[in-house]
């Protein structure tokens, strides 16, 4: 609380993004996490942003109707501000600035955040998502996998996970030299294990190998993880960067394998392109996203220029190339970049999620999160800007590939279980600091500040609600949802990611995919199925034959049929959606002048789907403000 | 036939056994058994053997061999080998697999790849080498190829010139839907006797009689306007129909009076009612400026006298707010190109710029911008609308029928929409013949306006997909439809040109059409000339579908129930706001060259400041910040992100923008099969009720689902192998690109940037 200069400001207006003509008065508040403007309306409605959201604070020159106050988000909602007194707006421009920017990690908002679980659940919940269960889903390990104890306390790499999945035939002796020959000690190790074809996806950072270097150890590892694929007779190398980049690490010592010292390998450069540049692009595609009363021109070519889409399309070229090589020619591949944590990541999960339909469900997705960034040393901290710390380290990678699954959403929209909902929820969350599990930059980070006792686990509380983060076209024994999935990747197939980028037409009712039709279609059969059942059972009663043929057949039926989500204008309140049960027992630390709020005058699903963390969001905050529903009322620690 | 011209000169490679490559094996098929499939009416012009049609991109290893022929109506391709992936086809019940309509054919052009030499063919012309291929380029945006590799020379170039020749008829009446039609009164009189009227029982109003009218002034509760049958004859005005809709106050008598003011003496024509008692009207220039003021002012009067408040008239310049037709041609020549011109490599490199600069997306969002300012005044501001165009018969067409879409949930029903079609185009005069360019005469008048509004349409379908009938399939079927020229609906300019040209043709061929007008063309919407009642049912919405079910069992089908808005307005107009008063909206920034990117941005950020927002900017916002009721008033998201390209009808014959196995296409499947176990569900439901009084089977045999659920729903139907994002189209064979070919022929076509126009290039000669 000692940053906070003005605790309220009344008679703020916040300006409408859709049309900058139009604008609501209220009172702005700020808390210790977060900033939230409360309308004078007779909706007292009500808009939270969580401090650890916001991006920048920006004053604009103060003019005759006020000081002006941009408040840009993480997850790309912006906020216009003006506030009568340029005081008034100094203090909170200073306030909001010092909040968004935690020197340490004990300043972060998963350290305060108490959604009420004691201490066993809590521990039950961290292991939600166990490794273990999925290397042994995999068939790990095997006759030719094994865990290796290298890793012990960090020994070999601090940034590797402690277990590690290696070939049985690497010796010790191998597994260390070959660490020794990588940067940063991360050695190849198994990253996924193709069942039906025995070829492997391995993991690692480049090789130690300048202009002539070469390491025995590192080829003698390479080997022994092409030979734990018996019938293959050699493997890829996927270097992801671009052959320009990787070449020019050779002068640093770097660089990549000589295809002449290492056996039987097949070197492929995919191109992706490094951390700085991803940056940039993804600032000129949120400037696209911002645009206020854009012409198709500003759209189309704002896009184009901003080179992402092509950016994406890289991404998921290194995953179609790695899926196809695993499971069409059965030939493993190793991948790494520079340092193998970030297109590194990229590359194996979205080959993964192409290659097993487990991936495509919403545990799956969760699973392989855990496994391919969380674990292996993905830079959260650093990449999302957790701490205020060099700028240069930030970097959408994680973005990227949350938005490479949409587009494979788009392909497939049925191969799916989770909607799009779900992925939007994982990136605030990858942003919000509410949760234990992307805090930090790897996993001995994470053990040192002891976040599995000091913080929650974001996973079962997705789970929890995994309802509203269900695709209803989704169904198990689909095609789409077998085997590997083969995507298009050319200019035609990428899309601009309105419900991530567009979020000035949050305030605006959605478009109506066919999906949110399908629940009334669904509903309305079962209806008719449960109509149906009582007719049968009436005529079964009537004329005392028997029908269990078609009793059965009816029984199949409703078991098909899940629990109907309820449609947007059903729901007498947006709250309907949610199943958690709000805790009755929050000690309001700050309390709010509301009333109970009207009931939304727009189910916005996107909107809603940000309350569903409302209870627990606002646990040390007044909890009687139940305008949580409302549809503009942004739910940013969600 | 064939070899019935001049022997051909023994040449030195005539001595050779043709090049045998393994690909090229067999052509020695049985060819007696090749023959074209005629309809009625249609005659074989002339033919080639040994034809080879390109299918693969690279490689001719998939090609087909078989028999090239051109008829009156048609370039057919006759093969007994089935193409080489099986795969998924509508089957067209006037169209082969392999055949073009020649009114399909945009530009036919001939190359020699020995000798370097290529020419693009018109009517009557002449060809001085040998073609070793033909490319036809088609309306549809197919560019199709075959080889004459081992045809005989003299044959291919006579089939090549009598293609060129027949697909630029120099008459309306020498289109192949004169004859076809002719055909039906020459033969079984029975026919005519049945009484059945040209649209075979249909339920879609066709507006050629005043009974369609009636019920549409009924149907949207247009009290104050009455139809009048002055033009009956056409004696008033040659573009109108006989039967159109005015203001009671407004007397034959003043009708025939005010009609010359107008361009071509288009008195203004009502379109259609607002529940609010507003109208939507169209009118055309007045040709006399002096008269301007006093023939307007008293149209506007008679129309406010129509109105139940009294309300003003709001007149909305569409030459001045929309592009014009020469823009909209422009537009998609550019997106052709970039869609299916130009290599596939250098389009896919700049996608998105390729498409802002063939500006149709823009176009296209222009329009439905438009639409909504309309639709804001007569929902909003309860005022009646006239939209000016100079000859009122290409912008307003595509404004009312968008304005309707928009407002009146009856118009996003099948017969609804197609009746609006009836109503806003076919009847009011759009000029399909000269539009489509039929005749290939006059380049300048083509433009596909008609194109332009179903990409809008489908805008809207894309936006609401639960809130129409039919499915993009429905609307690129019918966009194709265009090119088969046998329709009343895409044939002519008006209906008295049509009536016209079948008073000709009758007399010509001694054909007695009795009590009708014309001759009995069917209208597209008599689906079933084209397609099987299977087939057609790819057009049945699942979303809309589920709907009609229930609403049916009511016993009454909601048509235009259009729900009050709660707010209240006064009953009188305090004078119009400024930028009402000039006829415009304020500057249409769409239509703005395009900006920096950098200053806009800059200037976005100098606006967080208090403004007034304006009425139509507040209607928009408002409308949005409620639940959408789908059988209400729509409005489209206009903001550029919400624009999509329609990619099923620009892209489908583009292998490198087809998914195998993904697409919208697997949603409509997946929301097909369970519309059909609801259907399965509630005839179960009716068996039960009416104790089994109707078989079971009854069920496959009506279902409006194109793919069914099984009999044992525990277990969904997979998707079907064939199912891509082009179903139920397919690139195979359907587009060889120039540049990916690496045939000599690329060195010519990558000159020209631009589909050349065949007017420009039809006296080229070689």
């Amino acid at each position: 609380m000692e940053h906070i200069r003005t605790p309220k400001v009344e008679n703020v207006r916040m300006i409408d993004r859709l049309t900058t003509r139009k604008s609501t008065v209220g009172t702005l508040y700020l808390s210790s996490t977060h900033t939230i403007f409360v309308e004078n309306s007779e909706a007292r409605k009500e808009t939270w942003v969580l401090h650890s959201l916001v991006y920048n604070v920006e004053k604009l020159p103060t003019n005759p109707s006020g000081s002006p106050l941009i408040i840009r988000c993480k997850n790309f909602h912006v906020y216009r501000l003006l506030i009568p007194q340029e005081k008034d707006c100094l203090d909170v421009l200073a306030s909001l600035t010092r909040l968004s920017r935690p020197e340490r990690y004990g300043e972060l908002f998963c350290f305060s955040f108490n959604p009420n679980l004691d201490k066993e659940l809590r521990e039950k919940a961290w292991g939600f998502i166990d490794l273990k269960a999925e290397f042994s889903r995999m068939g790990i390990p095997s006759n030719l996998w094994h865990v290796t104890a290298a890793n012990h306390e960090y020994r070999l790499c601090d940034t590797y996970p402690s277990e590690l999945f290696v070939p049985k035939s690497a010796s010790p002796a191998v597994i260390v030299g070959s660490a020794k020959f990588r940067s940063r000690g991360r050695l190849p190790v198994l990253s996924y294990f193709h069942r039906d074809t025995s070829a492997s996806i391995c993991r690692s950072s480049q090789p130690l190998s300048g202009f002539s270097a070469r390491s025995s150890d590192d080829e003698q590892m390479l080997q022994a993880i092409m030979k734990s694929n018996p019938v293959s007779e050699f493997m890829y190398v996927v270097d992801t960067r671009p052959k320009l980049n990787a070449m020019a690490n050779r002068a640093a010592g770097k660089g990549y394998e000589n295809e002449d010292h290492y056996t039987n390998i097949k070197l492929q450069f995919i191109g992706i392109e490094n951390i700085h540049v991803m940056r940039n692009s993804q600032q000129k595609l949120i400037d696209v996203g911002e645009l206020a009363a854009p012409t198709m021109s500003d759209f189309l070519w704002g896009l184009e220029n901003s080179g992402w889409l092509k950016h994406i399309k890289a991404v998921l070229d290194a995953g179609v190339f790695i899926a196809k090589a695993v499971a069409e020619d059965g030939v493993s591949v190793l991948v790494h970049c520079s340092d193998g944590w970030d297109r590194t990541a990229q590359a194996c999960s979205v080959a993964s999620v192409l290659l097993d339909p487990y991936y495509r469900t919403i545990k799956g997705l969760m699973v392989l999160i855990e496994k391919d960034w969380v674990s292996f040393g993905h830079k959260f901290s650093h990449r999302y800007a957790h701490l205020d710390t060099d700028p240069k380290e930030v970097s959408p990678v994680m973005d990227q590939f949350l938005e490479c699954v949409w587009q494979l959403m788009q392909q497939f929209p049925c191969a799916f279980e989770f909607n799009e909902r779900f992925l939007i929820q994982l990136h605030t969350h990858l942003y919000s600091c509410q949760y234990g599990n992307f805090i930090g930059n790897c996993q001995k980070e994470r053990r040192d500040l002891r976040l599995q006792e000091r913080t929650h686990s974001l996973w079962p509380h997705l789970w929890e609600n995994r309802a509203e983060y269900t695709n209803p076209l989704y169904r198990t024994d689909h095609s789409q949802t077998q085997g590997v999935l083969k995507p298009l990747t050319t200019a035609y197939c990428f899309k601009f990611w309105k419900g991530m980028y567009g979020r000035a037409e949050k305030s605006v009712a959605s478009h109506q995919s066919p999906a949110d039709c399908l629940n009334a279609v669904r509903e309305e059969s079962q209806q008719l199925e449960e109509e149906l059942s009582a007719h049968q059972e009436r005529l079964a009663q009537l004329k005392e034959r028997k029908t269990s043929g078609e009793r059965k057949k009816t029984n199949k039926l409703s078991e098909r049929v899940r629990r109907p989500i309820p449609t947007e204008s059903e729901l007498s309140s947006p709250l309907d959606y949610f199943t958690t049960p709000r805790s009755e027992k929050h000690t309001p630390s700050f309390t709010l002048p509301l009333e109970l709020a009207a009931p939304p005058k727009n189910g916005d699903p996107d909107d809603l789907s940000t309350c569903s963390d409302f209870e627990s969001g606002v646990a040390d905050l007044s909890s009687h403000s139940s305008s949580a529903g409302d549809d503009e009322v942004v739910k940013t620690n969600a | 036939m064939m070899f019935s011209g001049k022997q051909t000169k023994p040449t030195f490679k005539s001595y050779l056994p043709p090049l045998q490559t393994e690909s090229k094996k067999s052509p020695q098929l049985p060819i007696k058994k090749l023959e074209a499939k005629l309809l009625p009416g249609e005659i074989v012009v002339n033919e080639a053997n040994f034809v080879r049609k390109c299918i693969g991109a690279e490689s001719c290893q998939d090609d087909l061999w078989g028999k090239l022929v051109c008829t009156n109506f048609k370039v057919s391709f006759i093969t007994h080998k089935s193409l080489p992936q099986q795969r998924f086809q509508c089957t067209h019940r006037l169209l082969g697999e392999h055949d073009i309509p020649l009114a399909c054919v945009e530009q036919v052009v001939t190359v020699n790849d020995v000798k370097g030499k290529q020419k693009i063919l018109g009517s009557n012309q002449k060809l001085k080498f040998n073609p070793t291929e033909l490319i036809l380029y088609c309306k549809d945006f197919r560019i199709i190829r075959f080889r004459f590799d081992e045809a005989g020379p003299e044959s291919a170039k006579k089939v090549c010139l009598a293609i060129a020749h027949y697909s630029h008829p120099a008459d309306p009446q020498l289109l192949f839907g004169f004859e076809y039609v002719g055909k039906r009164y020459h033969g079984s009189t029975g026919e005519r006797v049945n009484g059945v009227d040209p649209g075979g029982g249909l339920q879609t109003p066709l507006f050629d009689c005043s009974s369609d009218w009636d019920r549409e002034i009924k149907r949207t509760g247009a009290s104050e306007w009455r139809v009048c049958t002055v033009n009956q004859g056409y004696f008033i005005s040659p573009s109108l129909p006989e039967f159109f809709v005015v203001p009671v106050s407004l007397a034959d008598q003043d009708l025939k009076q005010y009609a010359c003011f107008f361009y071509s003496q288009r008195i203004p024509l009502w379109c259609w009612n607002h529940s609010s008692g507003s109208a939507l009207v169209r009118m055309s220039n007045i040709s006399d400026p002096q008269q301007q003021r006093k023939v307007e002012q008293r149209i506007s009067s008679t129309i406010t006298k129509s109105h139940p408040l009294r309300s003003d008239v709001f007149k909305s310049d569409l030459d001045k707010n929309l592009p014009n037709i020469q823009d909209i041609q422009a537009a998609l020549l550019k997106l052709r190109q970039t869609c299916v011109i130009d290599p596939f490599e250098e389009s896919e490199e700049k996608w998105l710029s390729s498409l802002e600069s063939s500006r149709w997306m823009e176009y296209v969002r222009t329009f439905l911008r438009h639409a909504v300012e309309i639709v804001y005044m007569l929902e909003s501001r309860r005022v009646s609308v006239i939209l000016l165009e100079k000859e009122d018969r290409d912008l307003s067409c595509v404004i009312s029928s968008l304005v309707q879409l928009m407002c009146d949930p009856h118009c996003r029903s099948l017969h609804g929409f197609q009746g609006l079609i009836q109503k806003e185009w076919v009847m009011a005069g759009h000029r399909f013949l000269d539009r489509c360019n039929h005749l290939k005469k006059n380049d300048k008048e083509e433009s596909p306006v008609f194109l332009l509004f179903l990409d809008c349409v489908w805008q809207l379908w894309n936006q609401y997909p639960a809130a129409f009938e039919f499915t993009e399939v429905y609307l690129t079927v019918l966009g194709d439809s265009m090119w088969v020229p046998v329709f009343s609906t895409f044939l002519f300019n008006c209906p008295r040109q049509r009536a016209e040209h079948s008073r000709d043709f009758a007399s010509s061929k001694s054909i007695h059409l009795g009590q009708d007008q014309a001759l009995r063309f069917p209208p597209v919407w008599d689906w079933s000339q084209q397609f099987s009642l299977k087939d057609q049912t790819l057009f049945n919405n699942p979303l809309y579908v589920g709907k009609i079910a229930t609403c049916v069992q009511n016993g009454t089908v909601k048509t235009f129930t259009h729900r009050r808005s709660k707010k209240n307005y006064s009953s009188t107009m305090r004078g119009l706001p400024s930028v009402l008063r000039n006829g415009s909206l304020g500057p249409n920034d769409t239509l703005a060259r395009r900006n920096s990117l950098v200053l806009r941005l800059r200037s976005d950020l100098t606006q967080v400041r208090e403004q007034q927002e304006t009425p139509s900017e507040r209607f928009v916002r408002e409308f949005f910040s409620r639940p959408v009721d789908l059988q209400g008033l729509l409005l489209p998201q206009l903001l550029p992100s919400h624009i999509s390209v329609w990619k099923l009808y620009f892209l489908r014959w583009v292998p490198e923008a087809q998914i195998p196995q993904g697409g919208p296409i697997t949603t409509f499947h997946k929301l097909s099969v369970l519309t059909d176990e609801i259907e399965m569900l509630q005839n179960q439901l009716r068996q039960y009720k009416g104790a089994g009084s109707t078989p079971n089977n009854l069920h496959t045999e009506h279902s409006k689902m194109y793919f069914k659920a099984t009999s044992t729903p525990q277990q969904s139907p997979a998707p079907p192998e064939y199912l891509s994002s082009s179903f139920p189209f397919s690139p195979v064979g359907n587009l060889c690109r120039p540049g990916i070919l690496g045939t000599p022929l690329s060195k010519f076509l990558n000159g020209a940037k631009i589909w050349l126009s065949t007017e420009t290039l039809a006296n080229e000669t070689v």
